[in-house]
């Protein structure tokens, strides 16, 4: 840190230093030490966020974007449930991200399943790698439910999903069949639609 | 202040509308600049957050999802807002997600205030805004902002506004002034002009046309326009006044003039100066020194001393001196004077000189008829001593006439015839006269015959005896009255000590018989240790017989009353004793009191009217004084003679003679 000495000239910029030095450098001494602690902590993890650590938190995310229908919640503060059909990517990342958390007074709830079936109540439905080659059974089998499903195969919106992962370069990027989510009761913001990528794109 | 003094009055109107409207002008402007510049700062402020607000919540999903190109492209959006400088939007780890311009420093970062707040920072605003979606704040948008270009720039737009509508509003006021103004500087143009006119010409038929006008400057033209007609018609009777004056002035018998108090220097004179001392005006006026040349060498030294300290005096004054007119006349000048006082000083002397030669004249014969009037009158006062002197001295011969008569008739019926008988008697008896005186019977009665006849003799001789000192005593009085006379018909003039009881009682014993003949009481009081008076005794006797005179007419016409006439000496002060004469007559008049010492005033038949004016006259030469009062008709009268007292005289003398000598 600089130390200004008052100086024998008098002047603006020795004005402005003696403003300074009164109360505003000390916050700011405090600001910078915050922000080399903070850094140094960021600085600190082993790495840049996993693939699944990234999609883990879009999918809660995705959550925050989406209205459901009335009818998808029994009551005001009914859990909104984030379902994994087939097997878990996340280990428990995902299981982490959600405890302890409500998006609009909504207690978080993570469940996994094994079945479409199961998976009708669910807000939002993870569909597993694991499931891409029954897709069309899964899709038929949540038809009527407003669920949003969400995939990370390639065609997975085009058979009936709602928002696909997809890879660009080292970023982990999404795009959403407005289709699908509006057949299911279910309104996207159109600022999610904004960061989605274009069909094709 | 002196400058719009002096300017012509529309002038003046003009910098007095630019100076209001540059007031006006100024105040509004600076308020509505104020207001401006404020409004802006709030609105600029405003803006920014609102900008920031929409930028923020654009870039909220982005950063949720990590898409920094979506971040930037929102972010970018501010470069519609020119006056933006740089967006930067932080992550919640502290992290540059995406900016626009220069990423701010770490410093620059500092700078900003919390987020939802804005700051001015050195001409820059800075404003901080959270980006959130559903009340989580996914990162932070930092707006920087050029306040201070916007503000100048829009502060350069404002002067110019400015400057454009001080210049359309001095215009317009100028214009407006030079319309409107008009109608009021015009008419008072009209109306200075028109009394610059009447002021350099004198010219009073000349008239302010200011048109027919219901305003103050209507009033005041017509006002001025009446006050001109007046004056027109003011100046018209003054000039015909003034013309009277003159003729009036040049026509009065006498010369009138009007001179500077110091200097001799005539600054008018009537016309008259020619006929009276033939000298013109002109010749007069334009000569300083023209009077005291022309003044008559005999009086000139005195003429001009005594003018001067008259006119030193302040007052109005007369004096009287000769001049010398052209044709070598001597004329007798009176001049009148009144000096002009202004602010305590004489500033000029107005008068007249008057010719009074012919008066002059006629006062010397007047003089010399006077003179020959108190002879005569002096004559008839004698003669009024000598009229009384044979009444008394007729009076006592009277009495002799009778003391006389008694006598011879006395000695007519003496008894000496007796006498002669008896001694007739004896001497028939001669030789035998013995025994005639013995036996005859006859002759017995003789002796007591003759001692009865010397007895009745002796008696009568008693009784002749005393009617002869009668006469004796009258002839006496007669002496005495006569001398009296003598010694009064002396030559007047000679003033004497003598003591005023003494004077009083000579008079009073002038009258005495005439008082006796009327039945008139009279009643002398004189008082105690009376002091001598300094009198010429012939005109003292003379006033007061003729005062004692008046009122024995006084109390004879004053029929049916008491006569009773009180002579009273007292000595009045040391200087004056006071005779007066108190009768209980007919009185005076008021009116009258004050003529009675006129010249031929009386109200006698046979007076002359010269009695009373000349004794006043002659009290007062002798430094007395001759008064009368009267309480009324019917009420008396009283006349005092005040007569000065020896010691009185004495202390005059001695004031009069030089006291060297």
């Amino acid at each position: 840190m600089p130390t200004f000495e008052p100086q024998g000239e008098a002047g603006p910029v020795a004005a402005t230093q003696g403003f300074m030095r009164s109360g505003a450098v000390s916050i700011l001494r405090l600001a910078l030490l915050c922000l080399l602690l903070l850094g140094g902590q960021a600085r600190g993890q082993p790495s840049p966020p996993s693939e699944y650590q990234v999609k883990a938190a879009f999918v809660l995310n995705f959550a925050k974007f989406v209205e459901w229908p009335a009818t998808a919640f029994p009551g005001p503060s009914a859990p909104l449930v984030i379902g994994i059909l087939g097997q878990n990517p996340f280990q428990d990342d995902l299981a982490r991200m959600v405890a302890n958390r409500a998006i609009d007074a909504h207690p978080l709830q993570l469940k996994e399943f094994h079945s479409p079936a199961e998976a009708t109540n669910c807000h939002v439905l993870f569909v597993s790698t694991s499931e891409s080659k029954r897709l069309p059974v899964v899709f038929k089998a949540l038809t009527g439910a407003s669920v949003l499903t969400v995939g990370e195969v390639e065609g997975f919106t085009e058979t009936g999903g709602m928002i696909n992962f997809f890879r660009e370069g080292t970023k982990i990027r999404f795009q959403i069949n407005q289709g699908a989510a509006t057949s299911a009761g279910l309104k996207i913001s159109s600022k999610l639609l904004s960061l989605a990528s274009r069909p094709g794109g | 202040m002196k400058l719009i003094r002096d300017l012509p009055i529309q002038r003046k109107m003009l910098v007095m509308t630019l100076l209001i409207c540059g007031a006006v002008l100024c105040v509004a402007i600076t308020a509505l600049f104020t207001f401006q510049v404020l409004n802006f700062r709030s609105n600029f402020q405003r803006d920014m957050a609102t900008l920031a607000t929409v930028i923020a919540d654009n870039s909220a999903a982005a950063l949720y999802f990590n898409d920094d190109k979506a971040a930037t492209e929102s972010v970018g959006t501010v470069k519609a807002k020119p006056t933006v400088l740089a967006a930067t939007l932080v992550s919640p780890d502290g992290t540059s997600f995406a900016h626009f311009g220069p990423a701010e420093s770490k410093l620059g970062r500092a700078q900003f205030p919390p987020a939802g707040q804005s700051r001015f920072v050195g001409g820059h605003l800075l404003v901080s805004q959270a980006a959130q979606w559903k009340g989580e704040q996914t990162g932070t948008l930092l707006l920087r902002s050029d306040y201070r270009r916007t503000l100048l720039e829009l502060l350069g737009f404002y002067a110019e506004v400015i400057l454009g509508i001080v210049l359309v509003s001095i215009g317009l006021a100028m214009f407006l002034s030079s319309r409107l103004g008009r109608t009021i500087t015009e008419p008072v143009l009209q109306l200075a002009q028109t009394a610059h006119i009447v002021g350099e010409e004198k010219d009073y038929s000349v008239r302010a046309v200011v048109g027919d006008r219901g305003d103050e400057l209507g009033r005041l033209a017509e006002s001025f326009n009446e006050m001109l007609s007046r004056i027109q018609s003011q100046d018209a009777a003054l000039t015909l006044s003034q013309q009277k004056m003159e003729a009036l002035v040049h026509s009065i018998d006498g010369i009138v003039w009007e001179r500077q108090p110091q200097s001799s220097q005539f600054t008018f004179l009537s016309r008259q100066s020619e006929d009276i001392l033939g000298y013109a005006p002109q010749a007069w006026l334009g000569q300083p020194g023209f009077w005291e040349q022309k003044l008559h060498p005999q009086d000139a030294e005195k003429t001009i001393r005594t003018g001067q300290e008259l006119a030193a005096r302040a007052q109005p004054y007369t004096h009287e001196y000769r001049m010398l007119a052209a044709d070598g006349r001597t004329v007798w000048i009176r001049e009148s004077g009144t000096v002009l006082v202004e602010q305590g000083r004489p500033v000029a002397l107005r008068g007249i000189f008057q010719d009074i030669t012919r008066q002059k004249h006629d006062a010397e014969q007047l003089d010399k008829l006077n003179r020959q009037l108190m002879d005569t009158s002096r004559r008839a006062g004698m003669a009024e001593v000598a009229t009384g002197v044979l009444h008394n001295v007729g009076n006592v011969l009277n009495s002799v006439s009778v003391s006389a008569t008694l006598v011879a008739d006395r000695l007519r019926r003496s008894k000496l015839g007796n006498l002669r008988r008896a001694a007739a008697t004896l001497r028939q008896q001669n030789g035998h006269l013995f025994e005639f005186l013995n036996a005859d019977p006859k002759g017995k009665l003789i002796p007591e015959y003759i001692a009865t006849v010397a007895e009745q003799m002796s008696g009568e001789q008693e009784k002749l005896i005393e009617k002869m000192d009668a006469v004796g005593q009258h002839i006496e009085h007669i002496k005495e009255i006569v001398a009296m006379q003598q010694s009064y018909a002396k030559v007047s003039g000679v003033f004497e000590d003598l003591p005023a009881g003494g004077l009083v009682e000579d008079a009073l014993r002038m009258n005495a018989a005439a008082f006796d003949r009327h039945g008139i009481e009279l009643v002398q009081e004189f008082g105690e240790n009376l002091p001598q008076v300094r009198v010429d005794r012939h005109k003292v006797l003379q006033i007061l017989i003729n005062l004692l005179r008046n009122a024995k007419y006084a109390m004879d016409a004053h029929n049916g009353h008491a006569k009773r006439l009180v002579v009273r000496v007292v000595a009045a002060s040391a200087e004056r004793v006071h005779v007066s004469v108190i009768d209980s007559g007919v009185g005076i008049a008021p009116e009258n009191l004050t003529r009675i010492f006129n010249h031929g005033f009386t109200t006698k038949k046979e007076g002359h009217g010269f009695g009373l004016h000349s004794g006043a006259n002659a009290a007062k030469e002798m430094g007395g004084a001759l008064t009368a009062h009267s309480a009324g008709p019917g009420k008396g009268a009283e006349f005092t003679l005040q007569l000065l007292t020896t010691a009185a005289a004495r202390q005059q003398d001695a004031a009069k003679t030089p006291t060297h000598l």
